[in-house]
């Protein structure tokens, strides 16, 4: 058996990982480097003080699933944003907007760009043909400028959605 | 935005009114208030003769149709503004106080804004004080307050980068979050990152002329021109600073063409018709003609024109260079194919053809082939604006000539140049067109 990493959630739960899996993780994977310059030997903590247990075991359930998967290089980035979304992705954040709240802060904090930008473009799937009415049902957020501001800012911006 | 409805399914504008719902109507007022809507809907498209019939039918219907329109029609499509855009759009707002506001300050006084949940303890919140009101609990102390989604206190940049998704994939989207609250309108609309991605979808795709004119002045075989030293460079950093270093106030002030979309104009002219024998009548009857012209542009340089009488639902959805068969094909057109090879008619054609842009603004057609066939067709637009709010959404005619082609060796009418009138032609207007998207790139 070789040497695991073992991700500890903020509550304190062990979650012993294999090095490839933990290594989509790209805060993981320099940790390890740095820390074990010569390999790892023996298992080798890592406590994730921002990321819940159940969190934690989605996030590790999403990298063992694309852990032989190559993901493309950062260079196009427009490409990137207007492809959409994996179909395993969509259905693994099929789950309520806390969870997926927690799911993308924990990517980010533990710099999973894949998983990240999956979290965004679910985000943004839930946003499109929404009325801004219905976005504020949404998001539970109130309308909180005045008439005068609203018919302001749009006069000033709207007119850049065509392009 | 755009003032056109260029619904694919026509049928749904049309469709979507309620008097079918509505049991207190009668039958005969139910025509008329469809007649009084057909009426509104061929006036906005200028067609005022069938305007007119259709006003005409709906009065016999009912003499008072416009104020039962007044009534029973208008409530529900406040209503509907109110669901899609929350109760500030049909709000009347003091004209002069919004032409006070300073947006972009506005927009960067909202930094620390936190959105707000609903309360239902806050008597201004109409929808929700109602239902507890009916419960007679209204004022009740401690009414739980829902908090916002967890998803709203996602760090800054990831809402950045979501709001840049939104505006490559959607823009729409982009803008209706924006004006969901003060904190989406400071992180969609005050980041500098927005406007810049904006800039780079929409410049670098510009057909300059200027940089046409010293392409073809420095044609050296072989020689790679560098973009940097064309004269409208592609970096758009290079021009940044002829905007006081504000990746905003380059949109607000660069013209530019619109790709996700079209541009109509539409032709109104009345030609005096003839009597009918023995007739009594003291005038001749007039008959208004409608005709549209429709044009299209890609990034690549190339566009579409179509000159018909077919409204813009039927042609919108066919106008692309993509479109094989080069026609506009009509309900009736395609009747008559399958019956037999019938000729495509001129009206229907559509024309390929290459543009330019000048920095100013100013657009150059060249369409050839064209419907004369010793001719190439020229336009030369200018980028208008309709107002502060519809920005670079109109094209204004400036001059259309042709130029003779060269048609045999000793032509010595090649270069001929031949003004036609643009009297009669009208301003073009942007229409957005969603199902363009797919094909523009």
């Amino acid at each position: 058996m070789s040497a695991k990493v073992v991700l500890i959630s903020s509550d304190d739960e062990k979650f012993p990982v294999e090095l490839k899996v933990a290594e989509k993780s790209i805060l993981i994977k320099n940790m390890v480097l740095d820390l074990n310059p010569d390999g790892l030997e023996e298992d080798f903590e890592i406590p994730t003080p921002n990321v819940r247990a159940t969190v934690l075991e989605k996030v590790i359930e999403w990298c063992e699933h694309h852990k032989n998967t190559v993901f493309p290089d950062e260079d196009d980035e427009d490409a990137k944003k207007s492809a959409p979304i994996d179909e395993w992705d969509k259905n693994f954040l099929k789950v309520d907007q806390e969870m997926l709240y927690e799911i993308i802060s924990a990517a980010n904090y533990l710099n999973i760009r894949p998983l990240l930008d999956a979290g965004c473009k679910t985000v943004a799937e839930m946003i499109r043909n929404k009325s801004p009415e219905e976005l504020r049902k949404i998001f539970n957020i109130v309308n909180d400028f005045t008439p005068e501001e609203e018919a302001a800012i749009r006069r000033e911006n709207e007119w850049a959605e065509d392009r | 935005m755009s003032d056109i409805a260029v619904a694919s399914d026509h049928s749904n504008v049309m469709g979507r009114s309620s008097y079918e719902t509505d049991v207190n109507l009668s039958d005969i007022d139910q025509q008329a208030i469809k007649c009084f809507e057909q009426a509104i809907e061929k006036e906005s498209h200028g067609k005022m003769s069938d305007a007119i019939e259709f006003y005409r039918k709906a009065f016999k219907y009912n003499e008072k149709v416009d104020l039962l329109y007044r009534k029973t029609e208008l409530p529900s499509k406040i209503e509907q503004m109110r669901q899609d855009y929350g109760v500030n759009s049909t709000i009347r707002v003091d004209e002069e106080v919004v032409n006070a506001i300073d947006v972009e300050k506005l927009l960067k006084s909202f930094e620390h804004e936190e959105a707000r949940p609903p309360d239902p303890n806050d008597p201004n919140n109409d929808s929700i004080t109602i239902k507890f009101a009916n419960l007679g609990i209204d004022n009740h102390p401690n009414i739980e307050v829902k908090p916002v989604s967890p998803l709203v206190h996602l760090p800054n940049d990831i809402w950045i980068c979501i709001m840049e998704l939104l505006l490559i994939t959607e823009p729409e989207a982009w803008i209706n979050l924006s004006i969901s609250c003060k904190k989406f309108a400071f992180l969609g609309l005050s980041s500098n990152d927005i406007w810049r991605k904006l800039c780079y979808l929409v410049y670098p795709y510009q057909n300059y002329e200027e940089n046409q004119t010293f392409l073809q002045s420095n044609q050296t075989p072989g020689a790679l021109i560098d973009s940097s030293s064309l004269p409208i460079p592609e970096d758009q950093l290079l021009i940044l600073p002829a905007y006081g270093h504000s990746w905003k106030r380059m949109m607000d002030e660069r013209p530019f063409l619109k790709f996700k979309g079209c541009y109509i104009s539409v032709i109104n002219y009345y030609s005096e018709g003839g009597k009918a024998e023995f007739s009594n009548s003291w005038s001749n009857p007039v008959k208004t003609i409608t005709y549209y012209r429709y044009l299209r542009f890609y990034p690549d340089g190339t566009c579409v024109k179509v000159l018909s009488v077919l409204e813009p639902f039927r042609v919108v959805p066919q106008l692309s260079k993509y479109n094989l068969s080069r026609n506009i094909t009509s309900a009736l057109d395609q009747v008559k194919v399958a019956g037999h090879q019938s000729s495509v008619k001129e009206a229907h054609r559509i024309y390929h053809g290459k543009w330019t842009i000048s920095t100013t603004g100013e657009v150059h057609i060249n369409i050839d082939p064209g419907s004369v066939p010793y001719y190439t067709f020229h336009y030369h637009f200018q980028v208008k604006s309709l107002s502060r709010a519809f920005r670079y959404n109109k094209l204004n005619w400036i001059k259309y000539y042709t130029v003779r082609k060269q048609m045999s060796e000793d032509d010595d009418r090649v270069g001929e140049v031949s003004y036609l009138t643009i009297k009669n032609e009208k301003p073009f207007k942007f229409s957005r067109v969603k199902s363009y998207d797919v094909d523009t790139w």
